[in-house]
């Protein structure tokens, strides 16, 4: 009796910071998702993957598996193409959900381990791919005008964007 | 005493029924359409029976326009539109104009000399009824008539044998002091715009479920139009134009469950080979013996719940459509060799133009609905009131045609 009651209340903490996590992140548009799967069926993602799928991600979301998204790998998968925000026919905005998921994910140290040495070359470098004077004789070569090796102001609105997401 | 003229906008199937009922009534309706030919869209929708009638409704509308070609029940005025009302006490002030290049239908005889003559030059200036219950049964497109184009006299003019068609420098008009009004200016099919993602208006082998019906009343198949062969595998994709926010279309047009299910139906019983999928939201049950059409298309068809992603070409004017398979729990890309699109019913474009003239209210989706003030002397019925399939349409009419005979009466 008393444990089954303890259940009871951890369940029901669980759920009402699943709801706060979706109120406070601005999510409750996934209320007036149709079920129409326009969104899936347009993901270029679940061609390839099928563990990435937007609206099985925004139904978890409703029922209050916030939390499991956010510790998810597959959120991860989302390239921002934007194909299921633009047909979705409630205009939930699909894409940009995903992005918020991804900071708060980000924020609570979710972030694979790729997508962390990714920021980390952004920061130092200004860019994806850093280049150096080897490049930049290459590019001498095929006539090309020499383009910095490091890049300062990203860094710093990196830095403060950082910030911002902690 | 003078005659109570009511002024019916609209000859669809649903101003041609209030029309009827209000004859009957005793009453003197003036049918005032703004195109060449009486019955609306429902004049050319196809009868989809298989080997037993589906009730699609499409057969009302001959008995009704049979009705009125061989009685002549009640008067009417094709090619006609409103251009001024006023309201004065109790009446109307209504002025009509005509044409100005129109085919007089008490002078027509129907014998398609007109129609032959301007086929002839390769254009459609005049047009053609679908039924052979229409009377009048040819009219003009003013807008598609390639001699005014040119600048010429119109070649039709002197082919016909009775002198019925006019082409005047001025429309005709006419001045008519009516006691009420009923509006029956019915939907506008809806018609998916250029950059659409079912590459409509691209792909020769996506069309719209009404030119479907259209190809199937006009020829008795339903075939590609890029070669004209009956299709092998077949798609419906429901809810086009439909309950979709960016288009501004919120609601569900009802009834295009149930004509597209019914289309299925009867293209598998010409064709049993044909293997039809249909992508949808949720199929929505409305209307009588619904529930029968549907399990039997669950069991001769496949159903798939989703709408498809993206539509592209493959060779032979195939079509691929992707979709999530429920089955195999990914997205998957099929070909078809025809898709078609559940298009669904829009409110007419004019629909703030004639609330503003009649003192009518536009609801949320677009459609007229009465003002609560005068709800007795101005009508609207049928499908200018929102989704409705022609049996809804009819018993709208008839329930329009006895609240404007009360309101008549009790005047
Ligand atoms: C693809 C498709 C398939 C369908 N299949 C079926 C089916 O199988 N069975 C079924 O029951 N229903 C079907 N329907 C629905 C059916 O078409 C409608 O229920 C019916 O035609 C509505 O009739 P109406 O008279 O209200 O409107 P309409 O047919 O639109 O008639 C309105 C008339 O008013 C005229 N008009 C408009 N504005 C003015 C104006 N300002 N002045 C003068 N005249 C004006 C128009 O020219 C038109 O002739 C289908 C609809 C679609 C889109
Ligand atoms: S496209 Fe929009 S309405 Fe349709 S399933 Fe996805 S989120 Fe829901
Ligand atoms: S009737 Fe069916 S196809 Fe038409 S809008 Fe409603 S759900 Fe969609």
């Amino acid at each position: 009796m008393n444990s089954e009651s303890g259940k009871h209340r951890v369940r029901a903490k669980l759920e009402t910071r699943a709801q706060e996590l979706t109120e406070r992140l601005e999510l409750q548009s996934v209320r007036s998702c149709y079920i129409c799967r326009t969104c899936t069926s347009s993901c270029p993602v679940t061609f390839i993957d099928p563990r990435f799928n937007p609206l099985a991600i925004l139904r978890m979301v409703l029922y209050g598996k916030i939390e499991e998204v956010l510790n998810s790998d597959f959120l991860w998968l989302c390239t921002s193409c934007y194909s299921c925000q633009e047909r979705c026919p409630q205009e939930i905005p699909i894409a940009d959900i995903m992005t918020k998921l991804k900071n708060k994910a980000f924020k609570l140290g979710n972030a694979p381990v790729g997508v962390r040495a990714q920021m980390d070359i952004i920061k130092k470098a200004g860019r994806t791919y850093p280049l150096d004077d080897f490049d930049n004789k290459k590019r001498a070569k095929a006539g090309l005008p020499e383009l910095p090796t490091s890049c300062d102001v990203v860094k710093t609105l990196f830095e403060s964007e950082t910030e911002s997401l902690k | 005493m003078q005659k109570e003229v009511i002024i019916v906008i609209g000859g669809g199937i649903t101003g041609l029924t209030v029309a009827l009922e209000l004859a009957q009534l005793g009453k003197h309706p003036l049918v005032v359409e703004r195109g060449p030919l009486l019955g609306g869209r429902s004049a050319s929708l196809p009868c989809k029976a298989t080997d037993r009638c589906l009730k699609c409704n499409n057969c009302l509308v001959e008995d009704t326009l049979r009705q009125i070609k061989y009685d002549s029940p009640f008067e009417f005025m094709t090619h006609t539109t409103i251009s001024d009302i006023r309201r004065e006490a109790e009446s109307w002030y209504v002025t009509l104009e005509t044409g100005p290049f129109f085919i007089d239908w008490e002078k027509c005889t129907d014998c398609g000399a007109c129609y032959e003559a301007c086929a002839r030059l390769g254009a459609s200036g005049v047009v053609r009824g679908a039924s052979i219950n229409q009377h009048p049964f040819f009219g003009i497109d003013q807008k598609a008539c390639s001699c005014l184009q040119k600048g010429a006299d119109p070649a039709c003019v002197k082919e016909c044998p009775e002198g019925a068609i006019n082409i005047l420098t001025r429309p005709q008009t006419r001045q008519v002091k009516a006691h009420g009004i009923v509006v029956a200016t019915g939907y506008t099919p809806y018609v998916p715009p250029e950059k659409n993602r079912f590459g409509y208006g691209r792909l020769p082998n996506v069309i719209t479920t009404q030119e479907a019906d259209e190809m199937l009343r006009e020829s008795g198949a339903v075939t590609r139009p890029s070669d004209g062969r009956v299709p092998q595998r077949v798609a419906f994709v429901q809810c086009v134009g439909s309950r979709d926010r960016r288009i501004g279309r919120e609601y569900c047009s009802r009834i295009c469950c149930g004509y597209s299910l019914r289309l299925a139906l009867h293209m598998i019983h010409k064709y049993p080979d044909v293997d039809i999928t249909i992508f949808y939201m949720d199929i929505q049950n409305f209307g009588k013996d619904f529930e029968k059409y549907y399990s039997e298309v669950k069991d001769k068809a496949k159903l798939v719940r989703g709408l498809p992603g993206d539509f592209y070409a493959l060779d032979e004017g195939k079509i691929s459509v992707s979709y999530f398979s429920e089955e195999q729990q990914k997205n998957v890309a099929q070909p078809f060799d025809l898709v078609l699109l559940t298009i669904g019913l829009s409110p007419q474009e004019e629909n703030p133009d004639l609330a503003n003239m009649l003192g009518l209210g536009i609801n949320e989706d677009g459609f007229l609905r009465p003002s609560q003030a005068d709800a007795s002397a101005v009508v609207v019925a049928g499908t200018a009131r929102g989704p409705m399939d022609v049996a809804e349409c009819i018993c709208d009419a008839k329930s329009a045609a006895f609240k404007m005979a009360n309101f008549l009466e009790g005047s």
